[in-house]
């Protein structure tokens, strides 16, 4: 095995002078804070988006089997999402979700079109949250910032889980 | 060791920093920036450690303020840039961009470049390992970290370190003369 050190050494002896100066780090910083704001009012119209392809689906669903109240196959799922509508355990809450959506099967994600787009977004902000999270309690940030991430991130599972939950409900409909 | 572990940052620069004096935020940054990219190029590529350096600068003006001085401030900082390095290999979608880039840098450089320092053969040798395999071997060899903290900063394994460094000795034993062209031929990680 050739010797790593050795190997590295020209390398490491190599620098690079920073790609902007102390004026230009501060345009970017104002410039990401201007994307994360844009960023949450994202968040907030998703969550709209997501309400409203939710109700739509259950009207649909709702029309098509107006006798069916509590379909058989998603009992358990029911449970989870009338759990989430409790206040005061967001967490447990969270891991029932996260259960639930881990039983649904991975491919198709989506079997309808209407909802494709609304569970993508969701999906890209849990995971932008998730590393926001994991930067924030790897620097021990204020105890307000990792509350408010994972409130948010509560908040965005439980509405993948509606728009899951809904999804099934109209495939197993029609 | 980098440059960035032995950097020595004077008390009283950082106090300045933390009373928010803007000049003194400038000071500092001009004399962490550079070596802080130097690593972050090293571990992700040019284009990505253009954002590290920028959200490790962030952390840093951030987290100053709990900084007591236990550790060398160099030291200290270069946990910062590592994790964020880091965070970009453990995503998929990340990771993949970090590949392209490089990729795309690599034949940039091999082919068209007059710089002759490129022509080093560490800088050949590191081009030919995968990003996560680079800087696995970046890490343990340059930085000194022990396979353990290389997997727990990974999210993984001690082992997950070892037999990244083994693959990635073995592939510049092996294969010491890959051209660009196979270099774009390459399967590209999963995302």
């Amino acid at each position: 095995m050739p010797d790593p050190t050795q190997i590295l050494s020209p390398a490491a002896q190599r620098e690079w002078p920073a790609p902007y100066d102390y004026a230009a780090f501060e345009a970017r910083v104002t410039a990401a804070r201007r994307r994360v704001l844009a960023g949450q009012r994202v968040g907030v119209a998703t969550l709209a988006a997501v309400s409203i392809a939710v109700l739509s689906l259950l009207l649909v669903s709702a029309r098509q089997r107006p006798a069916l109240t509590t379909p058989a196959l998603t009992t358990e799922a029911a449970a989870i999402v009338s759990t989430g509508a409790t206040p005061g355990d967001a967490a447990l809450s969270t891991v029932m979700d996260e259960s639930w959506l881990r039983h649904l099967p991975r491919e198709p994600a989506v079997a309808r079109g209407s909802t494709r787009a609304p569970v993508g977004m969701l999906q890209d902000r849990i995971a932008w949250l998730d590393d926001s999270l994991s930067a924030a309690l790897q620097e021990q940030a204020a105890h307000g910032e990792v509350l408010r991430l994972r409130s948010e991130r509560a908040q965005l599972v439980d509405a993948l889980v509606r728009v899951r939950y809904a999804e099934q409900l109209a495939v197993q409909f029609n | 060791m980098s440059k960035l572990a032995d950097l020595v940052v004077g008390d009283g620069l950082l106090a300045a920093v933390r009373t928010g004096d803007r000049d003194a935020a400038g000071r500092l940054y001009a004399a962490v920036a550079g070596p802080a990219y130097t690593l972050a190029r090293r571990l992700v590529g040019p284009a990505v450690a253009e954002d590290v350096l920028q959200d490790s600068m962030i952390r840093m003006f951030a987290a100053l303020g709990g900084f007591r001085g236990e550790a060398p401030f160099g030291s200290w900082l270069r946990r910062i840039v590592v994790t964020q390095c880091l965070m970009q290999l453990r995503s998929p979608w990340r990771r993949a961009r970090v590949y392209w880039e490089d990729v795309a840098q690599s034949a940039g450089e091999l082919t068209d470049s007059t710089d002759p320092a490129l022509a080093v053969d560490a800088e050949r040798a590191l081009r030919r390992l995968t990003p996560t395999a680079r800087a696995v071997l970046w890490l343990h060899a340059v930085e000194g970290y022990s396979h353990a903290d290389i997997g727990a900063q990974f999210g993984r394994s001690e082992s997950f370190s070892k037999t990244q460094l083994a693959r990635a000795l073995r592939r510049l034993r092996d294969d010491p003369n890959t051209s660009p062209e196979e270099l774009l031929c390459q399967t590209p990680p999963k995302s």
